[in-house]
């Protein structure tokens, strides 16, 4: 009860826009211009067959990386926390933990997944 | 910490229980190697599938079915019970089923790759740890370890467009749910200072409600993504269109089996302090769910995209009888999900055959007459649409059939009118599939190839959905006492 | 009531026998489909006539030939069948009717593509009739129910007429739709068995004894309805049948007909009165006021048509609409009057669809203005028109009199007014059974402009011959049926608490 109003806000928020789009569909004219869907690029006709264009896969390697090394890090972040306790143990425990890691890192660079320079025209 | 105590308190010969992890595992390290080693060549791809059936076979022989009682190894953070179990010999078989579809699906589009082999393996183990687990960084790992798997699979064939849109929409809400699963299970952590999900629920009282109420939502929110549910849904059918269609029936199938797995196993310990809110929104997700799922799907005309809608309608299915917070709920969504998984690879394994065939792209007119060009295909590809239909006896009618059950039983009877609903909407376009294969002219020639092996996966998984359906006990006996038991355990605490 | 097993595995023996014939037609060459399908259902028909020897006509409300193997012992759901009375009529109509479909389809001309699975369709629909009229177990009764679908699809969508594929796709979402909530209702029901007994049930005649609330009840009965209301169908949910049997072959139609809406009707008899007494005493009215709805509505779309398919498949309706406005007067008379007119009806509408049938196979049309007057040009097959439609118009001596009689006996039992409604909608199937009549008969050019057909003969004769004879033997020794299936009735009615034993 104490949040009625948060869902009193959700229900106007989906209850307006729902409203809102709906009734512009129902009311609204439907003419169909041939050029009414045609992608807009400042008037320019299109290059290709559609406006999507495919992209560099090394974008997708790099997302792919990230994850991997960026948990990585979180995992480092409460190890760095309780590394006075730990000691010893601790420190080679983590050292494992990386050294696996950094093999990862270089399968990643011999397998040329770091390789970011390219021409222009293969984008 | 002393590191001679650590090592005292590992009992070593815990890790029998382990061996069909540690097998899969030894697997994807001697393919890693083979990748290596050997030349690119017809043998290599040939020794690597029968590597990969070894090690599978191997796998499943290392199961010790004696020591199948209800055991905490580890120092509590695996389990060794039946429903793991069940649910490790399923993906097993599942994998074994693929594998022989990928093999040719890789010959003809003439570009293959031997990754994929090792890196099934690797989601398979990400897969098999995640279904005996209640520990939250075993099950966040191994949440990762099978994400990251269908990731790297998603986007293997860089050929068209479509495979990056929907690799790239998978990597970054996959990658968001992690997040937020960690993010939740912090919040779990900080109100039990227990990394166990049981004695985290155990530990429910009115300080520390709320950190624990929003580290569940959050927690669960990660597996709400993975398995589908709207409204977080958005990259499940790009996702499935871009991958390979084997791989795309591996993950609907085993890979929503696995996301399920500890969903079921926290439902009996959602106590009666979190019981009347759990139903409203759980049930309320899956009605969303069943509706949205069906309708979008039926206005699909790209087959392989219905079949991901229609897997997302499942999703809707199971987690609406996960509302109703019985055993006998338990019991049917648990058996719901083990056949699902059966029927969806059989659709998407029929449909990897079928695209082997140049004219051949999944298009929903190009299915015409399909009864003339190959009567095995159409046979089993209508036996698995009216599996997914839910028309008796196959193994569909059972699951839905214990779905209303579940929902009787406690008196939940307008989820039960909406799952009517949501199943008349899909009648809509499963029974459109069945008339056009059967009672169109033929729209395009084409004799599909498809070799002895994958014959006999498509064989087995018909046999299945048959043999399954008009003999249930089979599974039901297994899955009553799992379901029991998991309920005793959970009051017991 | 006792579970008597002599005998018992015959039932299962009828039911397998139609899945080896279709594995047998399956893997042999095409040109030994037709004796073989001949042969198999000849024999499940002989199989279900043998069972008869096993009934004791003394004591015919226990159940014979009775088997149960559990399934889920745990959800109480088993594969139980057996026969009592009541079952034994329809399980020997459904045998017969489709030994009848397959013998006319051997000689049927339209059906010349695709035979071994036109076979096999049939012979699964009789496997899975005989589960829906022999099933004492709701969940097996729904799965056989459910499973006539499938077979019937692919025969309305493959070897139909023109508008085939927009009635199969009807016939199967309509039917399975509503058949969703029949499901739904089971489930219930075998729920409230679990929070009253302890244990999950689905056995028929233990749910029997099971008290559950009004509410309750009328709930489950409006659910049960939904699904039963559709197969029956009534209207406004009648909409699929005029499609489905219109565009269906004669042999489909005839299936659909004679026995598919039959099923409805049983099982409204069954389990809609037999499980929730207290309701069906509540809504008796409503359901009687649709039924005699069906029956007028019926009839007038049945006058309107200027197709003979059509024409014959709304005529069914109609019937049905006196079956089920017969049933729920809820006393004997209305009980006796609803049985007997299934059966007649399935007679009838079985050799109506095959005087449509056959006289599409000699003009090609099913047009009313092109194939008036046909019918005068081939002798013995007028005599057989003649005699079904006075017979399925109620004339006294055809079938359909004593079902129509006895509805008005038992209407007259709750009120005059009632009676009177009655005896004016069943004046309208006497007016459409006339225009039918006048339209093969009267109307058309007198001149020779027809080509002189061959009339009907061989296979074909012998199956109409057999029906009109059967639709005789009903209109004048009724009590031969009566006798088969009337304790099973006072049981029912005994259940509703009408009759005092």
């Amino acid at each position: 009860m104490a949040y009625i109003g948060l869902l009193s806000l959700l229900i106007v928020m989906l209850g307006l826009s729902v409203v809102l789009i709906s009734l512009n569909w129902l009311l609204g004219p439907k003419k169909k211009e041939p050029y009414k869907t045609y992608p807009y690029e400042c008037g320019v006709p299109l290059y290709d067959d559609t406006a999507q264009t495919t992209f560099h896969q090394g974008y997708y390697i790099l997302g792919l990386l990230l994850l991997l090394f960026d948990i990585e890090v979180a995992y480092l972040f409460p190890w760095a926390v309780v590394y006075n306790y730990l000691g010893m143990f601790g420190f080679i425990e983590v050292f494992l933990f990386l050294l696996i890691l950094t093999f990862g890192l270089v399968y990643a660079w011999k397998k040329e997944a770091l390789d970011w320079q390219f021409d222009l025209e293969s984008l | 910490m002393d590191i001679r105590l650590l090592l005292g308190s590992t009992n070593l010969y815990e890790f029998k229980y382990l061996l069909p992890e540690i097998t899969v595992f030894v697997g994807a390290f001697v393919l890693f190697l083979l990748d290596i080693v050997m030349k690119n060549s017809e043998t290599k791809k040939r020794v690597f599938l029968w590597i990969s059936i070894l090690f599978l076979a191997l796998s499943m022989l290392s199961f010790s079915f004696k020591n199948a009682f209800f055991k905490d190894v580890f120092s509590g953070t695996y389990t060794i019970d039946t429903l793991g179990m069940f649910s490790k010999i399923f993906e097993i078989v599942l994998t074994l089923l693929v594998l022989p579809f990928l093999h040719t699906y890789m010959n003809k589009k003439n570009t293959f790759y031997y990754e994929i082999y090792y890196i099934i393996f690797l989601s398979l183990l990400g897969m098999m740890t995640l279904s005996s687990s209640y520990n939250l960084i075993v099950i966040y790992v191994s949440l990762e370890m099978v994400s990251i798997s269908f990731y790297i699979m998603t986007a293997l064939f860089r050929g068209s467009f479509i495979s990056k849109e929907g690799a790239y929409k998978y990597l970054i809400i996959g990658g968001i749910s992690i997040i937020i699963a960690l993010y939740g299970a912090a919040f779990m952590y900080a109100a039990s200072k227990s990394l166990d999900i049981r004695a985290i629920m155990s530990s429910y009282n009115d300080a520390n409600a709320v950190y624990l109420i929003v580290g569940m939502i959050l927690f669960l929110l990660a597996f709400a993504i993975k398995i589908g549910i709207i409204p977080f849904h958005f990259w499940l059918p790009d996702a499935y269109t871009a991958a390979p269609t084997p791989i795309t029936g591996f993950m609907a199938s085993a890979g929503k089996l696995a996301f399920f797995i500890p969903l079921l196993r926290l439902v009996p310990y959602v106590n009666q302090h979190l019981y009347s809110s759990w139903m409203i929104s759980v049930s309320i997700l899956a009605a969303a769910t069943m509706i949205v799922g069906n309708a979008l799907a039926l206005v699909q005309s790209d087959l392989k995209r219905l079949l991901a809608y229609s897997s997302i309608a499942h999703s809707g299915y199971i987690l609406s009888v996960l509302s109703s917070n019985s055993s006998m709920g338990l019991k049917a969504a648990i058996y719901f999900v083990f056949v699902y998984s059966v029927m969806g690879l059989g659709a998407f394994l029929v449909l990897s055959v079928l695209e082997q065939a140049e004219e051949w792209d999944n298009q929903l007119p190009k299915i015409g007459g399909l009864y003339r060009n190959t009567g095995f295909l159409s046979i089993s590809f209508a036996v698995f649409i009216f599996a997914l239909l839910g028309i008796p006896p196959t193994v569909g009618f059972v699951g839905k059939a214990l779905v209303f059950l579940g929902l009787a039983i406690k008196n939940i009877y307008w989820l039960g009118f909406v799952l009517i609903l949501a199943t008349a909407i899909s009648t809509g376009y499963y029974v459109r599939i069945v008339v056009l294969m059967f009672m169109k002219d033929v729209e395009v020639r084409f004799k599909p190839h498809y070799d002895i092996l994958e014959n006999v996966s498509i064989s087995l998984l018909v046999f299945l959905t048959f043999v399954l359906g008009m003999f249930p006990f089979v599974l039901w006996n297994g899955i009553s006492n799992i379901s029991e038991f998991l309920f005793k355990i959970a009051n017991l605490r | 009531m006792e579970y008597i097993t002599n005998g018992s595995g015959l039932i299962s023996i009828s039911m397998l026998i139609p899945i080896a014939t279709t594995i047998l037609i399956v893997f042999l060459s095409e040109k030994f489909t037709k004796p073989i399908a001949f042969v198999g259902s000849l024999i499940t028909f002989l199989i279900s006539l043998y069972t008869i020897k096993f009934l004791n006509f003394s004591h015919l409300s226990d159940i014979y030939l009775y088997e149960n193997y559990p399934i889920i012992k745990e959800l109480g759901i088993s594969y139980a069948v057996g026969v009592d009375g009541l079952s034994e009529v329809f399980y020997i109509l459904s045998t017969f009717i489709s030994f009848l479909a397959i013998a006319w389809s051997v000689k049927d001309i339209q059906i010349k593509s695709r035979l071994k699975e036109y076979y096999s369709m049939f012979l699964l629909t009789t496997t899975f009739l005989i589960g829906v009229f022999t099933a004492w177990d709701l969940i097996l009764f729904y799965i056989f129910y459910e499973l006539t679908l499938v077979p019937m699809i692919f025969v309305i969508g493959v070897w139909g007429y023109k508008l085939r594929l927009y009635s199969a796709y009807k016939f199967f979402i309509y039917i399975f739709i509503s058949s969703l909530f029949l499901l739904f209702g089971i489930m219930i029901l075998s729920a409230d068995s679990f929070k009253q007994t302890g244990h999950f049930n689905a056995f028929y005649p233990t749910l029997v004894h099971l008290h559950l609330p009004l509410n309750e009840q009328i709930f489950l009965f409006l659910l049960f309805f939904i699904a039963f209301a559709v197969k029956t169908p009534l209207v406004p949910f009648h909409t699929w049948l005029p499609d489905a049997h219109g565009e269906a072959p004669t042999a489909g139609s005839v299936v659909l007909a004679a026995i598919l809406l039959k099923m409805g009707s049983y099982a409204f008899l069954r389990f809609n009165i037999g499980l929730f007494p207290e309701a069906a005493k509540h809504l008796w009215l409503v359901m009687v006021f649709i039924g005699i709805l069906t029956i007028i509505y019926a009839s007038w779309m049945t006058i309107a048509q200027n197709n003979i398919k059509r024409f014959v498949a709304y005529s069914s309706v109609s019937h049905m609409g006196f079956i089920v406005a017969a049933m729920f007067m809820l006393n004997f008379q209305g009980f006796r009057a609803s049985v007997l007119e299934m059966v007649a009806h399935g007679f009838s509408s079985a050799s109506l669809f095959m005087i449509a049938g056959f006289i599409y196979n000699r003009l090609h049309s099913f047009n009313t203005k092109t194939i008036a007057g046909s019918v005068r040009y081939m002798p013995i097959f007028s005599i057989l028109v003649a005699l079904t439609g006075f017979s399925a118009m109620g004339l006294p001596g055809g079938s359909s009199f004593w079902g129509k009689f006895l509805t008005i006996v038992s209407a007259k039992e709750h009120s005059l007014d009632l009676a009177l409604i009655v005896i004016v909608s069943a004046f309208f199937s006497a007016i459409y059974m006339l225009y039918f009549l006048r339209n093969l008969f009267l109307e058309g050019k007198t001149e020779g402009s027809f080509l002189i057909f061959t009339d009907i003969r061989g296979i074909k004769l012998t199956v109409m011959l057999s029906l009109v004879v059967l639709m005789f033997t009903i209109g004048l020794f009724p009590f031969l049926f009566f006798n088969i299936f009337d304790a099973s009735i006072l049981n029912i009615l005994h259940i509703v608490g009408m009759v005092k034993r």
